[in-house]
C-alpha cells in the first residue's frame, strides 16, 4: 500500500493543524472501535466513532484502495498507514492580525498549494499587534512581513520627512 | 569651569520633546492603521506577504 497515494486522497480536505488534529483523533476512535464490538458493520463503527466528513473520507479510502470493508485487519492497516502518511505533512505557521474566515483560510490554503506544492497545511494564529500582512515560518525560515514591521521601518528611515510633515 | 548654557538646555529639551512626539506619532499610526483595514484588504496584504516570502525563498 502506497502511503503517498493514501495521502493524496486526503490532502485538500485537511487545511489546518486544527483539522488535522481532529482528523487524527477520529481515526484513533475508529481504530479503537474496529475490534471493540463484534458484528458491527464499518458504517456503524464510522457513524459512532467519527464525524460525517471523516467517515466519508475513510469510506472513500477503503474503496480507492480496494479493501473489503468487512476485513477489519486490512482497514486497520490502512488507517495506520494513513496515520504514518499524515506525519509527513509539512506545516506553514502564519500569524495574522485578524481571525481568518473559513473562506479566507481556503484562499490562503489554495495559494500555498499552488505556489509551494502539496502536503502543506496551515497553522494560523492571531496577533492583532502585527496590524496586517503576515509573519510566516516554514522549514526553519522566519519572515516578518507584517504591516507593523513596514511601519516601524518607515518610522526609522523617514524621520525627517515625517517630522516636517507633523510641524 | 563649565558654565550653564540655557541654549544647550533648551535644545536638549526640544530634542527630547521631539523624540516623544515621534513615539506618539508612531503609536497613533499603529493604533489607527490596525483598526481601519477592511477584511478584504487584510486578505490582499496576507497574499502579498506570502508572495514576498516565496520570492525571498521560503518555499525552497
Amino acid at each position: 500500500m502506497d502511503n503517498t497515494l493514501i495521502l493524496n486522497d486526503i490532502l485538500g480536505d485537511i487545511k489546518t493543524v486544527a483539522e488535522l488534529d481532529n482528523f487524527l483523533a477520529e481515526i484513533e476512535n475508529v481504530l479503537a472501535g474496529l475490534f471493540k464490538v463484534k458484528n458491527k458493520s464499518i458504517e456503524e463503527i464510522l457513524d459512532k466513532a467519527a464525524g460525517k466528513s471523516t467517515a466519508e473520507e475513510i469510506k472513500k479510502l477503503i474503496e480507492n484502495n480496494k479493501i473489503n470493508p468487512s476485513d477489519y485487519s486490512s482497514v486497520e492497516k490502512l488507517l495506520n498507514n494513513l496515520k504514518e502518511a499524515l506525519k509527513k505533512i509539512q506545516i506553514i505557521k502564519i500569524s495574522l492580525a485578524v481571525d481568518p474566515s473559513e473562506e479566507m483560510t481556503g484562499h490562503i490554503f489554495d495559494w500555498v498549494k499552488e505556489n509551494m506544492g502539496d502536503g502543506i497545511i496551515l497553522d494560523i494564529d492571531k496577533d492583532e499587534s502585527i496590524l496586517g500582512g503576515a509573519i510566516i515560518s516554514f522549514n526553519g525560515t522566519y519572515k516578518d512581513l507584517s504591516l507593523r514591521r513596514t511601519l516601524e521601518e518607515i518610522f526609522q528611515t523617514k524621520k525627517r520627512e515625517i517630522m516636517n510633515f507633523a510641524k | 569651569m563649565k558654565y550653564f548654557d540655557w541654549n544647550d538646555e533648551k535644545n536638549e529639551m526640544l530634542k527630547k520633546a521631539e523624540e516623544e512626539i515621534y513615539k506618539i506619532l508612531e503609536t497613533v499610526s499603529k493604533l489607527t492603521l490596525g483598526k481601519s483595514i477592511p477584511l478584504a484588504d487584510h486578505e490582499q496584504l496576507i497574499i502579498e506577504a506570502l508572495e514576498k516570502a516565496k520570492k525571498d525563498g521560503i518555499a525552497k
